[in-house]
């Protein structure tokens, strides 16, 4: 069921691209890469408040699942930033030829980043009680939700270089992007789905071994 | 186009090598499991 | 209310008194701020000497600040781990939110201290004037707000890990990202490099104005107290 799902999002994703770079061309080559960066961070953000409501329902309830798919969340979305900065590094160096500007949004990016890998890094490196760890994470993690959004929503409404005066000319574009969203978030679905299933697993598996 | 190249080349490289890390952590932990089971049945 | 009171004067004075006895963490945090603002000026030296002088300053100060800031953040719980302390501390009849605040008070006292000390440093260094040494003052005070808050909920949570300062390093730092930005404008501005508004595009003129600033590093800072606070309890129980 779960490689279904991931199948169906690679495909979506393969498809998304070819009718983006077939059919609804944006005009400079190089623009392309926004049917891979917009989702991607969409993406990103999206496997952020995962990691936050997952992160609250552990403290609500303590339940193990809760942390496990915080984390399996954390390590997706970790890809998703990743792939969010790197694409806009290559995009704003085709672009306007820097590969990076300290802009509001990319600031945002940027931290978006640090956050998963420092969460990431709280979450290998506490000893002591598996509850404990996960408590850690969770405080971390609501702290770090609190932080980001009071500087990004505000960037909304601020002229900022991240904001190419583009919009969509056909319809195939728009469908080429909406298809790349629907794909990206099916994949980090799956991601998240397949990566909580193999923590539960491996942790049966160490709880057995000690048995 | 160079740009474009890497651009995709960056995130197929990502979303695999995830993929690659989730899918040998599988494979280890169902080897891990067949032991476990094997060296039950031998001691059962 | 009285009671909170009470337990928080109690906790602070015994903090500072232990830190005025054994003179180990400020001495520390004076020497490594000194430090680096020491190395900043010397590995900056061509642009230091003419305009470039104020944006290095305000740098090494915001630099200086936070990682002896980290310093008296670890202090804060590192010596009740070692002497078994957590455990009176947390079993006397006290809120864990009276305990955070004791603590937070202290850490902010120190780094006060330390403020008054580098601060001067770093005008001399990079030949610096301020332009009015009361909203210096509300920045420096801001921004101590920031770290301490934070630094003082995660100090207690890496006291059992092995690499405790380093991981209360990125973690506090990763959360102070945002704050950073409109603390060096804030910075610029007293420091004469910026005019007090900026437009166009970048993060400064994101920031826009001194106001705006300093209105950011109050929410940040009121986010962080209050959050960190509340939260404090479920970090130290068991």
């Amino acid at each position: 069921m779960r490689r279904l799902l991931l199948a169906l999002a690679i495909l979506l994703l393969i498809v998304s691209t070819w009718i983006g770079l077939t059919q609804g061309q944006i005009d400079p080559l190089q623009r392309n890469i926004l049917y891979v960066h917009v989702p991607n961070s969409v993406c990103a953000l999206l496997c952020f408040v995962v990691v936050l409501v997952a992160s609250v329902g552990y403290l609500a309830t303590a339940g193990q699942t809760w942390d496990l798919v915080a984390t399996a969340a954390a390590e997706a979305g970790f890809v998703f930033a990743t792939i969010l900065n790197a694409t806009g590094m290559i995009f704003s160096r085709a672009e306007w030829n820097v590969w990076w500007t300290p802009s509001p949004r990319l600031v945002t990016s940027a931290i978006l980043w640090f956050l998963y890998a420092v969460y990431l890094i709280l979450q290998v490196s506490l000893p002591g009680a598996q509850r404990r760890a996960a408590r850690l994470c969770a405080v971390f993690c609501i702290i770090a939700f609190l932080d980001v959004p009071l500087v990004y929503l505000s960037a909304r409404f601020i002229p900022d270089i991240h904001r190419p005066n583009f919009s969509f000319d056909s319809a195939w574009q728009t469908a080429a992007l909406m298809l790349g969203m629907t794909g990206t978030a099916l994949l980090a679905g799956g991601l998240i789905w397949l990566r909580t299933s193999l923590l539960r697993d491996s942790l049966r598996l160490e709880q057995e071994l000690l048995r | 186009m160079f740009y474009l190249m890497l651009g995709f080349c960056v995130v197929w490289v990502c979303h695999f090598a995830y993929l690659t890390v989730i899918d040998r952590q599988a494979r280890q932990l169902r080897r891990r499991l067949d032991a476990r089971v094997n060296a039950a049945s031998d001691r059962a | 209310m009285k009671d909170v009171w009470l337990g928080l004067r109690a906790i602070l004075i015994k903090d500072i008194v232990v830190e005025l006895r054994a003179r180990q963490v400020l001495p520390t945090m004076v020497v490594l701020g000194m430090l680096i603002v020491f190395l900043l000026r010397m590995a900056s030296e061509p642009a230091s000497a003419g305009a470039g002088a104020p944006v290095m300053g305000a740098a090494a100060l915001w630099i200086a600040f936070l990682f002896s800031g980290l310093l008296a953040q670890e202090r804060s719980f590192a010596a009740e781990q070692q002497n078994g302390c957590m455990d009176g501390l947390l079993l006397a009849p006290l809120d864990a939110g009276t305990i955070y605040l004791a603590k937070l008070l202290a850490n902010v006292i120190l780094l006060t201290i330390f403020e008054a000390v580098i601060v001067p440093l770093v005008l001399i260094a990079f030949h610096l004037h301020v332009a009015g040494w009361g909203r210096l003052v509300a920045v420096l005070l801001l921004g101590n707000l920031g770290i301490s808050s934070v630094g003082t909920l995660f100090s207690a949570a890496v006291q059992l890990t092995r690499t405790r300062g380093a991981l209360l390093s990125i973690v506090v730092l990763v959360l102070l990202m945002p704050m950073m930005i409109p603390a060096s404008f804030a910075l610029l501005v007293l420091f004469e490099a910026l005019p007090e508004r900026v437009s166009g595009s970048g993060s400064l003129a994101f920031v826009g104005s001194f106001q705006a600033a300093v209105a950011y590093m109050l929410a940040l800072d009121a986010v962080f107290c209050v959050a960190s606070w509340l939260l404090f309890g479920v970090v130290v129980e068991e």
